[in-house]
Formats: C-alpha cells, structure tokens, sequence
C-alpha cells in the first residue's frame, strides 16, 4: 500500500471563469493564503512517540504560474501538471498549487493542485469562500483535533471492526488494479449538458429517490467498475469493496478547511446485488444502515487511530493478508453542489467546477461526480496500466447507460 | 411524533439550534443525504415503519411536519 502511494495522492480543482483574473490580483491572493494559514507549507513527521504529526514550515506565498492553453484542453494540462507537481506531504515545502490557464476566447480557468491527506472537497469548497481575502493574519486552525483513545481502549473499540475485517478473504473482492506497476495518473472528464443533467436527476428520482445521491451514484460507479472486472475475469462472480467516504462531522456548518477526516465505511456489494442499479442502491442503502446498526463506524475510526501510533509495518501485513493486495474495488465520491456557495473568483463569475483526483493502485480507478449550476461532471481517474483504451471506454458506456443517457452499453474488448 | 422526530434530528443529526421548530426548512439546515439516511435508521427503530429509497422525496423530508404526514400514511 506504502509502495503505491495510498495516503499521499494529490487531488486537482478546476474552476472555470468567464474571464481570467489579473495575474497580480492572484499572486496577492496566494500571498495572503500562505501568511494566513500555516499548514500550507507543513509536513508529515512521525515522532518519537511514533504518532505521525504536522510540522509547521515557515509562511510564504504559494506558487502560481499561468499556462495560456490555445485549444483549452483543461484536462491535458491539469494531468500534465499533476504528473509534474512537487506536492510532498513528508517533505518541507508548499501543499498547494494555484495554476491560471487562459483561453483563446477570453475565458479562463483556476487549478488548484492540493493532496488528499490535508484537504477534501469540504475544504477546498471552504477555501474557496475565503480565496478572495486580503486577510495575513496568521491562523492556528489545524483542522479536526479529536484527541487520540489510549491504545487498550482503542484496540477494545476496533474489534469489531477487525472481526468485519475477518470476513473480507471470503468475498474474494477484485478492483480495476492489475500486479503491473501503475503508471502516471490518467484521466476523462464527462461534461454533461444542462439537458443532459435533467436526464441524469429524473432517471435517479424515478429509480431510487431524489435524496440517496451517495447510494445511488456509488452504485452507477460500482455497476461501471464491475463491467470491467467481469470482462476480466468471465468465470467468477465478481464482489465489490465500496468504501463509502463518510464525514466524520455530520453537520456541515462544523467542518473544518483542513483535514476533514473522513470515515471510509466498507461495503460489499455481491455480484448479484449488481445485477441491476435499482437493487444495487438498495443494497447499498441497506448495508449503510446495517454498518451504523453494528457500531462499525466508531470501530473504524479506533482503529484508524491505531494505526496513527503504529510503525506501519505493524499493520500493512495483516491489511495486506486481510485485503488481499486490495484496499478496495474503487475511490468515489459524489460531492453533491460544488462550490456550495461561492459563484465568483477574483471578481470573475464561475461557469463551471470539478475535481479531478488521482488514484492510488490499487484500487486503480476512481469515478467522481459533482454538480455546478445545473450540470453534473464525471471524473474518471485512473493509473496508466491499470485500466487500457478499450475498458475506460466500455466504463464510460456503462456510466452513460446507467445514468439513463444511452440505451446499450458496448461490450468490454477484451484486448489493449 | 413530531416531538420525537425533532429530538432526533436535535441530538442524533444536525445541529440543535437549526432546527428550531417542526416547520423548519431541514435543507437550509443542512440535512444532507448521509443525514437523511441516519434519520431513516432512527424512524425505523423509534416508530418500527421501514421506508423504501422511493419515499425520500425532497417534499417529504423538507420539515418535520411533513416527514410525520409521511409516516402517517405508512403506519
């Protein structure tokens, strides 16, 4: 898992502008964001304690460059800048990177290149809402400081999570990663129209409910994901491994910028509960409530903190045995509106917004959805060599499919 | 069933000072979807009526009051 970077991928937000701001007014804005809050140019260090712990780095503004893009392919640049960028949360330097590309018809686009292990969309969408300030003066904010169980007690919290654990070997669960290296991150994005995006809500509000977002699209996301793994590997029954990112603090007004930390519930879906997306969400729903029936997420949360003051070593061997090389079948995530509040930058009026995160392998794939003035974006991300041309377009074809905008998805070739 | 369902959202779900009264917008409130799905657990043990993902309609979870009209038709 160490091997393949889990904990330390980056993440890219895209904010698309009617026009681009002054590259001065950026600058000071970055300025006035690095002065303000410390944890910008923070690292990671375990101590002597073997708790692993933000250090403080030293103020300074964060790095902006400006990329003129003629034909304004956003997605090739904001790989390419995530392919290139220096982001690392165990070394001293800063955690995150402001790009402005313009466009040749006068539009533009914000990029911010952050990692997964400091920020989350809730805190990037708070960012956002203070991105315009002059404020320098320095903030202690830290983000979510819950004070760690001892470790008997913790051990005594976890266990039934470790007993859930137990049962994973025997859902023999599969992702998208393949025992080849992962490459660089790759990705698509899916813009859907306004009229398109009508589609998407009308077939999930007949299907499932107009208010089981997470469920629903996890499960579009997990049934696309499957398309590929059967393909693979015809003859089995192909199980899932969802871990459903859950906000560790339900009231949104709380949540802080930094470290959101979430709880990553771990939810299997059988092969024939992803026979079809209706009884997918269903089981989905229901598996949700079984996991917060059976106190499962306060036993993962101890046992996240046992892993905090672990050398990993202790640790990577039973996940590894447990998990089987796996740490689940794919990352996804539905953000719901974003930027929730904020419809300007800078002075300049926002047109659109996503997120384009990386993925470790495994899992290999990661699909992402948010919405922005009434149009949904999909992102699919995955590793180079995990996934070829043929599955991520047999993976779209099933996401559109399901999402109620084609009627036949194509089937998966089974050759690069 | 009103008074129990707002101790509920009160003590289990949001924020006790946003949700004031039974007519209170829960959305404005930030009752998000992770939210309507505990509060489905809750209405299953406290009143015993299991809700299917077609009942989640947005009119049917705006207020308190209009969640109890919801549980009345099932019961």
């Amino acid at each position: 898992m160490r091997r393949h970077d889990q904990g330390r991928h980056l993440a890219a937000t895209v904010i698309e502008l009617d026009s681009p701001p002054a590259l001065g007014v950026l600058e000071r804005a970055a300025e006035c964001l690095g002065q303000r809050h410390p944890l910008l140019h923070a690292h990671i260090r375990r101590g002597a304690d073997c708790i692993a712990a933000w250090h403080p780095g030293s103020p300074a503004s964060l790095p902006v460059r400006h990329h003129p893009t003629g034909d304004g392919d956003l997605t090739g640049l904001v790989t390419r800048l995530l392919r290139e960028c220096r982001i690392d949360i165990l070394q001293p330097g800063p955690n995150l990177e402001l790009h402005l590309a313009t466009k040749q018809d006068g539009s533009a686009a914000l990029i911010l290149i952050w990692p997964h292990l400091l920020f989350d969309a809730v805190g990037i969408d708070l960012l956002l809402e203070e991105f315009d300030s002059p404020d320098k003066s320095r903030r202690q904010a830290w983000g979510e400081t819950a004070p760690l169980p001892g470790p008997s007690q913790a051990w005594k919290l976890a266990k039934p999570m470790v007993e859930e654990m137990r049962t994973f070997p025997a859902w023999r669960i599969r992702s998208g990663h393949q025992s080849r290296t992962a490459g660089p991150p790759a990705f698509r994005l899916l813009r859907f129209t306004r009229a398109e995006s009508t589609l998407i809500r009308h077939k999930m509000n007949s299907t499932a409910g107009e208010l089981l977002l997470l469920p629903y699209f996890a499960a579009v996301a997990a049934r696309a994901v499957k398309s590929v793994i059967s393909t693979r590997h015809p003859r089995e029954e192909t199980a899932l491994l969802l871990s459903l990112p859950v906000q560790r603090i339900s009231d949104p007004t709380k949540r802080p910028l930094f470290q959101n930390h979430m709880t990553a519930w771990s939810l299997l879906l059988t092969h024939e509960e992803l026979a079809d997306l209706p009884g997918a969400t269903r089981s989905l729903f229901k598996k949700y409530g079984s996991f917060l029936r059976r106190k499962l997420p306060a036993a993962m949360d101890a046992l996240m903190a046992l892993m905090h003051r672990c050398p990993s070593r202790l640790y990577l061997k039973p996940a590894s045995f447990y998990l089987k090389g796996e740490i689940c079948s794919l990352f996804h995530s539905h953000t719901g509106t974003f930027p929730s509040r904020v419809r300007s930058v800078l002075g300049c009026a926002i047109t659109h917004a996503y997120h384009l995160p990386t993925v470790s392998s495994p899992p290999g794939i990661g699909i992402f959805f948010s919405e922005y003035d009434g149009q949904i974006a999909a992102t699919l991300s995955w590793r180079d060599l995990s996934l070829h041309s043929g599955e991520i377009d047999a993976l779209e074809a099933q996401l559109r499919h399901d999402l109620g905008l084609d009627q036949t998805p194509s089937p998966v070739p089974t050759q690069p | 069933m009103e008074t129990e369902l707002l101790e509920i959202l009160r003590e289990q779900i949001l924020d006790a000072e946003a949700v004031a009264t039974a007519q209170t917008d829960l959305f404005a409130a930030g009752l998000d979807s992770m939210g309507i799905m505990q509060l489905v657990l809750a209405i299953e043990e406290t009143f015993g009526i299991a809700l299917e993902p077609t009942d989640l309609s947005r009119d049917h979870f705006r207020t308190i009051d209009s969640i109890a009209a919801l549980l009345k038709s099932k019961a």
